[in-house]
């Protein structure tokens, strides 16, 4: 560049010089000629008097003398004197050159040097166009030669300022921001001599603009920090959660997920071993998990459902899902592990079904699982027996409510231990009993099984202490082979049945009709 | 009539004395023996300043200058002071042939030499013209 900026100029300065030179060359050749002639003119008028004197004296030694004066100028190639009609002197050799346009024959009147307005004579002046050339030439060379060198000087001076003042410091200015190293905290030097100039102000902005940058990387770098710290804590949130969280497409499929999911779903470690199907998961759930999906993402609200898993070993594993509706058909999920609170429940609804005395089923979990068991007629029939102890009360009011209690519980092991493990015994209240006979072939398995209850239960009771408590039971029988009855009309149709075998005689069973 | 009367002879007095000759001018007289009646003033200055060197007679010219005259003579021919009659001479004397006319120290010895030698001409006070020399040309100054 500083090779460039200098060749620049030195081309355009020599080209300039060159023109400048033609130019003057012909113009100073012009004003020479045009002095030179000036120059004849006037040493003519310088020698006017003397040649008129001896034009007028008709002298022609003083006219030789005057052409030999004018003679010895080197622009003057002949001179003739002529006196009236002759001529009076001629010197001179025949110019080599013809008088031209350019240069004419001079000639000048020579009046009586005492009477002005008499002509006596004439003066003729040739020029010596040859030498006059010559000289105009040499003088206009010379004054090219002059321009040439001053404008020599002139470049090499500006090409030194321009190297000096501009070149240099640019190009150092441009090395050191070459190797400056942004966000060292580095700033270019300013050249010296330079402070208040443009080079100044250019090294000062540029200075400033790396300052900026500096700024703004350095903030730059804070929020890198920032956001990498609070990735770090969404992270560690996200890993070390005791919930699962996920990515979840429309088609079921788990994108991402945590560590806490992975383990309990036997999961790759995280999402990067490719998407697993949630609906595979599931397994026979699966049809479940597409109605929740097909909610969240029909009304873009979060819903949630819970989900069975059966593993191997471990029994069953609740989980309660939340699908939260995320831009692009997808899903965010989180999961919990529902099952000690599935347990929990289902305890405390075992707990809430069950008599607290005899162990067997109340009145909620007999009407719970009878209905159960209405639904799951498949062909079967289903026969349902309302018991009463016949001489209860007396036995609680003789024996006290302690021996009485221990009849019930007796009673209750008596009836379990009749019936099989999959048909239901219940106490809803009181002295009554339900027992509920399922999957049966024939009515005549319920006849069986109430006649062994009747005969086992008019056995007397040993409560210990030497007591016997001697009781019997009555029993109605409701028998259906339809799921369409309801528990409520079978045990009214129970009911009234077992008031029946009162009525006749108690101790013994009657069937509704 | 005595007071006129004595003017009148202080006139002629005056007159007598040549005073008024003395005012009248100058002439130009060449021998008497010469073919030449009368010049004009173009000849005689042209004779006096060197252009022409003969007489309109053909005879070669002796010219002659008379000092106490030279500078009214030649400012009444040509209008010219001596000064520059001198300088035009100068310039002829130093570079030229044509000579200037012989100097001479009065009248009379102007008078003498037209005297004495045809083809002389020069100019002297009218009033010492005798016989022997003729006037071509009268100066008034």
């Amino acid at each position: 560049m500083v090779r460039r900026t200098t060749l620049l100029i030195l081309f355009f300065a020599g080209l300039v010089g060159i023109m400048v030179a033609m130019g003057s060359t012909v113009l100073v050749a012009r004003e020479e000629r045009q002095r030179l002639q000036q120059n004849l003119v006037e040493l003519m008028q310088t020698v006017e008097r003397t040649a008129s004197i001896a034009a007028f004296a008709r002298d022609e030694q003083l006219a030789s003398e005057v052409a030999q004066g004018l003679l010895r100028n080197r622009a003057v190639a002949r001179v003739v004197i002529r006196e009236g009609g002759r001529t009076l002197v001629e010197h001179g050799h025949d110019a080599e050159q013809r008088p031209n346009r350019v240069l004419p024959v001079l000639t000048r009147p020579l009046m009586s040097p005492f009477s002005p307005k008499e002509q006596v004579g004439e003066l003729e002046v040739w020029p010596a166009i040859a030498k006059i050339e010559q000289d105009a030439g040499a003088y206009s060379r010379f004054i090219a030669i002059i321009l040439a060198l001053q404008l020599v000087s002139v470049v090499a001076s500006v090409a030194w300022v321009v190297l000096n003042v501009v070149t240099r410091p640019v190009k150092k200015l441009s090395d050191e921001l070459h190797h400056l190293r942004i966000g060292s905290g580095e700033l270019i030097p300013l050249p010296a001599g330079h402070g208040h100039d443009e080079i100044g102000r250019l090294t000062g902005d540029i200075n400033a603009l790396i300052a900026r940058m500096e700024g703004m990387l350095g903030a730059e770098r804070e929020l890198r920090a920032e956001r990498e710290e609070s990735e770090r804590k969404f992270r560690l949130i996200f890993e070390s959660a005791e919930t699962g969280i996920f990515t979840l497409d429309s088609s079921g499929q788990l994108h991402d997920w945590n560590p806490w999911m992975a383990r309990r779903l036997g999961l790759a470690p995280d999402g990067r071993s490719g998407p697993r199907s949630l609906r595979d998961i599931l397994g026979d759930q699966a049809s479940r998990l597409d109605a929740l999906m097909v909610r969240v993402l029909a009304d873009q609200r979060p819903a949630g459902a819970d989900f069975a898993l059966t593993r191997r070993g471990t029994g069953t594993l609740w989980l309660q899902l939340v699908l939260n509706p995320l831009p692009g058909n997808l899903m965010q999920g989180i999961v919990n592990d529902v099952t000690e609170q599935k347990q929990a429940e289902a305890h405390a609804i075992a707990m809430a079904e069950r008599d607290a005395l005899t162990g067997l089923l109340n009145r909620r979990g007999i009407e719970h699982r009878l209905g159960d068991a209405l639904r799951a007629l498949d062909g079967q029939s289903l026969a349902l027996m309302l018991l009463d102890l016949d001489g209860f009360k007396q036995v609680n009011d003789t024996l006290g409510h302690e021996a009485g209690d221990r009849v019930l519980a007796t009673v209750a092991r008596q009836l379990e231990s009749v019936v099989r493990r999959t048909d239901l015994v219940a106490r809803p209240g009181g002295d009554e009993f339900v027992v509920v006979l399922q999957s049966l072939e024939t009515v005549d398995t319920a006849r069986f099984i109430a006649a062994k209850i009747v005969s086992t239960l008019s056995r007397p009771i040993d409560l210990g202490d030497g007591q016997r408590a001697q009781i019997g039971a009555s029993i109605g029988i409701a028998y259906t082979e339809s799921r369409q009855d309801s528990g409520d009309a079978l045990m009214r149709r129970a009911d009234e049945a077992m008031y029946e075998a009162k009525r006749a005689g108690k101790s013994q069973y009657r069937f509704a009709s | 009539m005595m007071r006129y009367a004595h003017s009148i002879v202080l006139l002629v007095a005056w007159l007598l004395a040549g005073g008024g000759a003395h005012a009248a001018g100058l002439a130009v007289i060449v021998h008497a023996s010469s073919s030449v009646e009368a010049m004009t003033r173009e000849e005689v200055s042209h004779l006096f300043l060197g252009r022409i060197k003969t007489l309109p007679s053909g005879e070669s010219a002796v010219v002659l200058d008379c000092l106490p005259q030279r500078d009214a003579f030649y400012r009444s021919l040509v209008g010219r002071g001596l000064p520059e009659i001198n300088a035009y001479w100068a310039r002829l004397r130093f570079a030229g042939r044509t000579q200037p006319p012989e100097q001479l120290q009065d009248g009379r010895a102007v008078l003498e030499r037209v005297a004495s030698e045809p083809g002389a001409i020069g100019y002297v006070d009218p009033v010492l013209i005798d016989r022997r020399v003729r006037a071509v040309l009268k100066l008034d100054y």
